[in-house]
């Protein structure tokens, strides 16, 4: 099976979720045999506009088990050059691409040359486009078997490179606009979803719960779309049990923005401090909410127990998760939720919202309703006074976790592809 | 003919310590708060461009004009204690500046803290402790007191008067003056013994502030011009109170804008072409006859437009700080750690706070978060950190304390004190 795939990150440089999940994949579907053609766009900057490039084995920074499958040519890593940026609206893209611009034109005057609209365009939609523009060439080039994308960003240029090759198309949905924006969405991003999942021949949902998004929301057909729980890896950097710590640390990590409920975070904190005092809540992440989240967390007179990190490095994280006595994670809606599998990877007890595509391979989690902050805060204390309760959920957790693997998850992928009309 | 008249000299020296950075990972560290090597070098930094060039003019005009040339200084004891440490030289030069007769010394809050706003035991504390050092180093009773930032309310006036100063100095704020002048001698309302040297802010700012703005169409400023301005004043009004930071000369104002060149040439030109004298706050307490009395119900400052708290205090970030950092007093005051003491001393300098005002920075933008000690917010979480360290010891020291001490210490409290008796 050769697959071409469309994402837009991919370790080390990521920013969320879905490179982790991209690099969990690729690495599954290869143990199964399969060879991909993984391109991403390049996050920042170009030596030659316009050009694409093949990373080779000797390529630093990529993982080392990845230097493998390139060597023995089961995996190839193409790379585009667009400002296309993970996780971007087009406010934070259009600072993003400032920041780029500046940095580039420091770097080369000559190569840039004239104000924002020149090289590379200033919309991220426009990048969106510019992405897609240059899968027909792709695929022209290459041959494959199948073409899979994650998430609209890829969306067109999936679909170009499948109408060029008449092979068909796979849509991943990681997340839709739906969980990003709540009941608030950009039209032209639903649209392009809306699109993608249409003209796919068969949709792959992370969760039941994106599932149900895509039917309920997008009026996909029930049977076209098949359910593959993300895996997690063993972790990179083992977990640091030596920063212990005097007091109860209660852990939110994330990107701090809308989708990810930071403010219920801060909510439920308030509540069980009126219980205990002394638990320390720690809001780990850096995102559009996390000046106001500062700002709550005064305005509800509980700052004194409230720590914030902003974005935390993997060591950081194993330290974190070391000592931590309850992960939580009360998303507004979230497809998956790689981060509370490897909190329990890491034996911290989860509290998830109900909300959350992960509750439904982490039996062992508490859940809530993201807006129930009270019954969030009876969970943490509940876990925080019973040791037993605590430890349990702590052995179950780090079993489930381990049972999540991504070599599962790319049989699943490969059981899509089997249905597909090669 | 005419009565005498007045120009009262004063500067402010004052350096905070400011804080390292102290992330959620160090909590429970147990000290280590302060940036030593940045407080060293800023110190180094302003001693070479003002303390030592400003102070040994200052003493060659004590020199040639003496019984003549006169003025008042406030030193932190943050800044003292600085000195102790870090620059020698610069509080050699002090002391030898404080031999002169024109010279006088006030008192202040030990910690350039706004301790008067929370709890007078607090606020009397430091201005003892404050009066302590002075004496040691420069062998002075303070008979006058400025508060922190030149904050002043009717209470302060009455916790001030009550410890026995004769005086205080207070802005002289336009929404509480009214058509009234700055420019004579007046009394608290509350408290008729305590006289008030009110600020003329515009012939201060003149020096502290406009002094080398280009725009300016009055600069460049010269002596004789400014003499020009003070002879402007009507002849009845007798007392021209000049009170500006220290490091306006040759730190805010750079040698090169001509500032050193401007104070040099001050006592001639105000000898030469005026009937001015020069007057020290005490003199000015019992040569001139106060004007009327002046009632300031709400606290006022000298800092910003606005001349109230609000760089301070006021925004959620600012308050919860301030709050959580005095809800620790009453366990402080239980602590026998002398260096808990030290620590609860440097926290308490309203720098701290003034680095979390938000009045001037675009909310949201994330970007400037990113930047170290570049934002408000910025400020907050690492101050919060360090005060969740400082709270941890604080407890852990007091677990360690039998309970009949905590009683002694609370009756010592009882019992109202003059500040220089003991």
């Amino acid at each position: 099976m050769r697959v071409l795939m469309f994402g837009w990150e991919f370790p080390p440089h990521i920013s969320g979720g879905l490179g982790t999940a991209c690099y969990g994949l690729t690495k599954g579907l290869m143990e199964h045999g399969a060879e991909i053609l993984f391109v991403l766009p390049r996050l920042f900057g170009c030596e030659e506009a316009g050009q694409m490039r093949m990373i080779g084995a000797d390529e630093s920074g990529l993982p080392e088990e990845f230097n493998r499958f390139i060597q023995k040519g089961s995996m190839r890593l193409l790379q585009v050059n667009t400002t296309l940026f993970p996780y971007a609206t087009e406010e934070t893209y259009a600072a993003e691409y400032q920041h780029s611009f500046n940095r580039e034109q420091q770097k080369d005057h000559s190569a840039m040359g004239g104000g924002l609209t020149g090289l590379y365009g200033s919309g991220l939609m426009e990048e969106v486009y510019r992405y897609a523009s240059i899968a027909p060439l792709i695929a022209k080039n290459h041959t494959f078997d199948v073409v899979h994308a994650h998430d609209w960003l890829t969306f067109p240029a999936g679909m170009a490179a499948s109408a060029q090759s008449g092979k068909p198309f796979v849509a991943h949905i990681h997340a839709t606009e739906f969980d990003r924006s709540g009941s608030n969405p950009n039209m032209e991003v639903k649209r392009i979803e809306q699109q993608g999942m249409e003209t796919a021949e068969r949709v792959i949902a992370v969760s039941e719960y994106t599932k149900k998004i895509a039917i309920k929301q997008y009026q996909i057909a029930e049977n076209k779309v098949d359910v593959v729980h993300n895996g997690v890896l063993p972790s990179a950097v083992p977990t640091v049990f030596s920063d212990y710590k005097k007091f109860p640390v209660v852990v939110f990590l994330g990107r701090v923005t809308f989708q990810k409920g930071p403010e219920y975070f801060l909510y439920t904190a308030a509540r069980v401090l009126r219980q205990n005092p002394d638990v320390r809540f720690v809001l780990a992440g850096h995102g559009d909410k996390l000046l106001h989240m500062i700002t709550l967390s005064a305005q509800l007179k509980i700052s004194s127990r409230v720590s914030f990190t902003g974005f935390i490095q993997e060591q950081d994280i194993a330290r974190l998760f070391g000592h931590a006595n309850v992960y939580v994670m009360p998303s507004v809606s979230e497809p998956f939720g790689i981060s509370a599998l490897e909190a329990a990877r890491a034996g911290v007890p989860v509290i998830i919202s109900r909300q959350t595509g992960v509750a439904e391979v982490l039996n062992s989690a508490l859940k809530n309703d993201f807006w129930d902050t009270d019954g969030m805060a009876d969970s943490i204390l509940a876990l925080l006074k019973h040791g037993a309760l605590n430890g349990w959920m702590s052995r179950k957790g780090q079993q489930q976790a381990r049972l999540q693997t991504w070599n599962k998850a790319a049989s699943r992928v490969l059981k899509t592809y089997s249905q597909l009309q090669l | 003919m005419t009565t005498k008249r007045y120009i009262c000299l004063y500067f402010q020296v004052h350096q905070p310590y400011r804080l390292g950075r102290f992330r959620y990972f160090d909590i429970g560290r147990g000290g280590g708060y302060f940036d030593d090597e940045k407080n060293r070098s800023i110190l180094e930094k302003v001693s070479q461009k003002c303390y030592l060039p400003a102070t040994r003019l200052l003493q060659e005009l004590s020199v040639a004009y003496p019984d003549r040339f006169k003025c008042a200084f406030s030193f932190s004891g943050m800044v003292l204690e600085q000195m102790m440490h870090f620059h020698a030289e610069s509080l050699s030069e002090f002391q030898k500046l404080a031999t002169m007769p024109g010279v006088e010394i006030l008192a202040e809050t030990y910690s350039h803290s706004l301790s008067a706003l929370v709890s007078r035991s607090e606020f009397e504390q430091q201005v003892k402790r404050h009066d302590g050092l002075v004496e040691m180093l420069f062998s002075r009773k303070p008979r006058v007191l400025r508060n922190t930032e030149l904050i002043y309310s009717d209470e302060i006036a009455a916790y001030t008067a009550a410890m026995g100063y004769s005086g205080m100095l207070a802005e002289g704020a336009d929404r509480i003056l009214g058509w009234k002048s700055p420019n004579y001698l007046y009394v608290a309302k509350n408290a008729p013994t305590l006289g008030l040297l009110l600020k003329n802010y515009r012939l201060s700012d003149d020096i502290a502030f406009r002094f080398s703005q280009p725009d300016w169409n009055e600069g460049p400023l010269t002596a004789e011009k400014f003499v020009h301005w003070l002879n402007a004043i009507p002849e009845d009004e007798p007392l021209v109170n000049l009170f500006m930071d220290y490091e306006t000369f040759g730190e805010h104002q750079w040698a090169e804008s001509g500032i050193f060149d401007f104070l040099r040439a001050l006592p001639d030109a105000v000898f030469r072409y005026s009937d001015f004298e020069f007057i020290t706050p005490s003199e000015a307490l019992s040569k001139l006859k106060p004007a009327d009395k002046i009632s300031m119900p709400e606290p006022v400052s000298w800092a910003d437009e606005a001349r109230d708290l609000s760089a301070w205090l006021g925004n959620p970030l600012q308050d919860d700080a301030f709050e959580s950092l005095y809800r620790l007093r009453s366990m402080v005051s239980d602590c026998r750690d002398e260096q808990i003491q030290k620590d609860w001393q440097k926290l308490q300098t309203s720098d701290h706070f003034y680095y979390m005002c938000t009045k001037f920075f675009a909310d949201g933008d994330v970007h400037k978060y990113f930047n170290p000690y570049d934002s408000p917010y910025e400020a907050f979480v690492n101050y919060m950190n360090v005060l969740a360290d400082f709270e941890l010891r604080l407890k852990s020291s007091l677990a360690a304390i039998p309970k009949q001490r905590k009683q002694l210490t609370t009756q010592k409290q009882a019992v109202p004190h003059r500040a220089h008796t003991d």
